[in-house]
């Protein structure tokens, strides 16, 4: 027990709150596409592609918890450097740093790019992009506690958003759904393959577990954030299905928000352009705790405040930006993410399983 | 304190300064588009456009002064206009589009797909048809209270479709019939009578191709056959000759040899199910029930009999014109009602309707209807 983080009581927060963050780091841009994505390979069965990658991912949150119990109370880093020593855990923490820049990144691109695509097409991405990342160092600059807190409010915020999605739901054909179970193999991996990017977000755990002052009930809360999360994927899924036809949904890069434009109200005419500019703040949270998550990594390795590491990740996003103006581009970056979160998200904790599993025979033999 | 002063106009006057980054938009200065029409060109295969926009001085508003412009596609043709008006052209409040009869004809995909394509259009747009070229259609003079004729166009296609009279037809819609396999695309017609723009009645495409139209009376089926009724209402003829002993208590013998009954707040649940019997066979299911009220001939309403035969030859009637409905579709091979979507739900693999199969097979599908009604009220009067 070298490395035991020794949190000030005043930062911990409940065990509850992990709901919330789950939950808003796993709903984000990747919702927006999501149904596409995942109706190109599985078709009319893309709910069922939905609920076995959900019961992976339940699973994988499940050997997270375990292996973090396993060391009591420290994040990645500490339980990298106990097992395999110094050197080898600033490597994989480098390779989380890296991945979470990409995801970020992309994020925040993919964002910017509605607000061009559907709003401002005069705009710059650039602009943009640097209006949000003034948000994102005020939250870092709050702490873990304003973080929290943005999480909570912004899921109380935007939940009633996917309400709306009843309009659509009552214009569902029905026939769209069947015949059912018409997968097969190659489709069900492919549909399991790009379902994982929806899930990126899981690993917030490894590096936010040492701050919940409960650790009992962080099991639980955490599994209910993933599950509010499949929820609302489900929904999104199920409701695209029935209401595009299928050349239709397979054409259309945003189907979410394409539901959108189907709302009107008397006095709110384009409830899309409404969603658009309301999905801010679904996407803040999440990038306020991928930003946080890159500067908390950092401050573990090398101790450099997080105030100061915040400015490095606004001005490289900057640069990212400016550079990924294309669509195209965008589609390349999202394809790294998409394929390094299957290792990040869901072979990473299985890789650390059987060493969790070890030190407590040992620790049991003591 | 004094920091937190400082702090405070400095983020305002960001957010004050920062809104003049993005573009703005003067209301005045904008010709808002509220319809747009598009025929074929005079000569080759130039696009004719027509845009009705938004007026907001107060002396002209009874006036319609339609664009014109022409162009090598719809969005050229839109594009073009700019040179036609001192406001600047903007799609945001498209209400509704209307084809001509040349254009639809030929296909209308193409230009649906620059519709679909741009951000600023709504989805709820309307897609119709006219059966006159659509710059005489928008020409129209009389248009009611509606600011402008496009505004008219909306509202007109909005009671008709509240009304229950015809299926929804929004640009979402079309699209969607035209790419799922198995089901064709329907419009509503419009047509010009007295200076002002009228619904005539459903025209019913082949992919993007509008091939006939059927009247109001027609899209009355389609829709009891798609779409549930809530609130509808149906005029049916039925013969007098069997009715003529009840008929006697209030006139001596009526000479002619039908009457009328309409049929008001009408509920109706379909229901189709494909059949497997080698053959692509479904079985249409109508449960349709609503009060009388209007008879041309004096029925003794009374007598539980009468109300049983004029259910019972009420469903006959309407089993007939169903499948007359569902012989022209067959004719003019059409499956506007979507009768392969249903089988393609239904069967998989080998069985599962191709394109091709599909538009080859529905001259030879087959129908078995069978219509309950039920008399709930018959108004006020006995």
């Amino acid at each position: 027990m070298k490395d035991q983080l020794n949190i000030p009581t005043h930062l911990k927060f409940r065990a509850s709150y992990l709901f919330f963050i789950l939950y808003n780091i796993l709903i984000g841009v990747g919702i927006v596409e999501y149904p596409r994505r995942v109706y190109n390979y599985a078709q009319q069965d893309s709910w069922l592609v939905l609920i076995l990658v959900a019961l992976i991912a339940h699973s994988i949150v499940a050997i997270t918890i375990f292996i973090l119990k396993t060391y009591k109370s420290t994040d990645l880093y500490g339980i990298l450097q106990e097992t395999f020593g110094n050197w080898f855990a600033k490597l994989i923490c480098y390779l989380f740093i890296i991945y979470f820049f990409t995801v970020y990144l992309s994020a925040l691109a993919k964002y910017t790019e509605f607000i061009v695509v559907f709003i401002f097409p005069q705009l710059s991405k650039f602009i943009i992009g640097f209006l949000i990342t003034i948000l994102i160092a005020y939250s870092i600059y709050g702490g873990i506690r304003v973080i929290v807190g943005v999480s909570f409010l912004f899921f109380l915020l935007t939940i009633w958003v996917f309400g709306l999605l009843a309009v659509p739901a009552s214009m569902i054909d029905t026939n769209n759904y069947f015949p059912l179970f018409n997968l097969d193999r190659n489709g069900l991996l492919q549909g399991l393959r790009v379902s994982a990017y929806s899930f990126i977000g899981i690993e917030v755990l490894w590096f936010i577990y040492p701050y919940v002052r409960n650790k009992d009930k962080a099991m639980f809360y955490s599994q209910l954030g993933v599950l509010a999360a499949v929820v609302i994927l489900f929904i999104s899924v199920i409701i695209s299905i029935g209401f595009y036809a299928p050349k239709q949904l397979e054409s259309l890069i945003w189907p979410v928000l394409g539901m959108y434009k189907i709302i009107s109200f008397s006095i709110f005419e384009r409830l899309d352009i409404f969603a658009v500019s309301y999905w801010i703040f679904i996407i803040l949270p999440n990038l306020i705790l991928y930003a946080w998550l890159i500067t908390r990594s950092l401050k573990r390795i090398h101790q450099i405040k997080q105030k100061h590491s915040i400015w490095a990740i606004i001005i490289l996003s900057a640069i990212g930006l400016y550079f990924i103006q294309s669509s195209i581009k965008l589609e390349a970056l999202l394809d790294v993410a998409d394929i390094s979160s299957i290792f990040f998200v869901f072979l990473f904790p299985i890789l650390l399983f059987p060493f969790a599993i070890i030190k407590r025979i040992r620790g049991t033999k003591k | 304190m004094k920091m937190k002063i400082k702090k405070f106009f400095l983020i305002l006057s960001i957010v004050v300064l920062l809104t003049g980054c993005a573009e703005e938009r003067v209301l005045e200065d904008l010709g808002i588009i509220t319809t747009a029409g598009f025929d074929k060109g005079e000569d080759g295969p130039e696009v004719f456009g027509t845009f009705i926009t938004y007026k907001f001085s107060q002396q002209l508003s009874n006036v319609n002064s339609p664009i014109h412009s022409s162009g090598r596609t719809a969005q050229d043709a839109f594009h073009l206009a700019f040179a036609k008006t001192a406001k600047k052209l903007v799609t945001g409040q498209l209400r509704a589009v209307v084809y001509g009869p040349d254009l639809a004809k030929e296909g209308i995909w193409p230009h649906l797909d620059t519709l679909q394509r741009n951000q600023f259009v709504s989805d709820l747009v309307y897609i119709t048809v006219s059966e006159m070229p659509s710059r005489e259609v928008l020409n129209a003079q009389v248009f009611e209270e509606a600011p402008n004729v496009g505004i008219y166009i909306y509202r007109l296609l909005d009671q008709v479709i509240g009304k229950e009279e015809i299926v929804d037809s929004s640009l979402h819609e079309f699209i969607k019939n035209y790419l799922k396999v198995g089901v064709d695309p329907i419009t509503p017609v419009l047509s010009i009578e007295e200076d002002r723009v009228i619904v005539t009645g459903l025209g019913l495409f082949q992919d993007d191709r509008f091939i006939d139209t059927i009247d109001l009376h027609e899209a009355f089926y389609v829709r009891l056959i798609l779409d549930e009724f809530k609130a509808g209402e149906l005029q049916i003829e039925l013969p007098t000759e069997n009715y003529r002993q009840f008929m006697e208590d209030f006139e001596p013998s009526p000479e002619e040899e039908t009457f009328e009954i309409t049929m008001q707040q009408i509920k109706s649940a379909s229901q189709i199910s494909p059949k497997d019997s080698g053959k692509y066979h479904f079985s249409i299911k109508i449960r349709f029930e609503g009060d009388i009220r209007e008879l041309t001939k004096e029925l003794d309403l009374e007598s539980k009999e009468v109300i049983h035969m004029l259910e019972k030859d009420m469903a006959k009637k309407i089993e007939e014109n169903i499948s007359k409905l569902l012989e022209k579709t067959q004719e003019l091979n059409v499956d506007s009602l979507g009768f392969g979507t249903f089988w393609n739900a239904k069967f998989k693999g080998d069985k599962k309707l191709t394109e091709e199969e599909w538009r080859k097979e529905y001259p030879n599908f087959q129908f078995d209807i069978d219509v309950t009604t039920e008399i709930l009220r018959h108004g006020i009067t006995q």
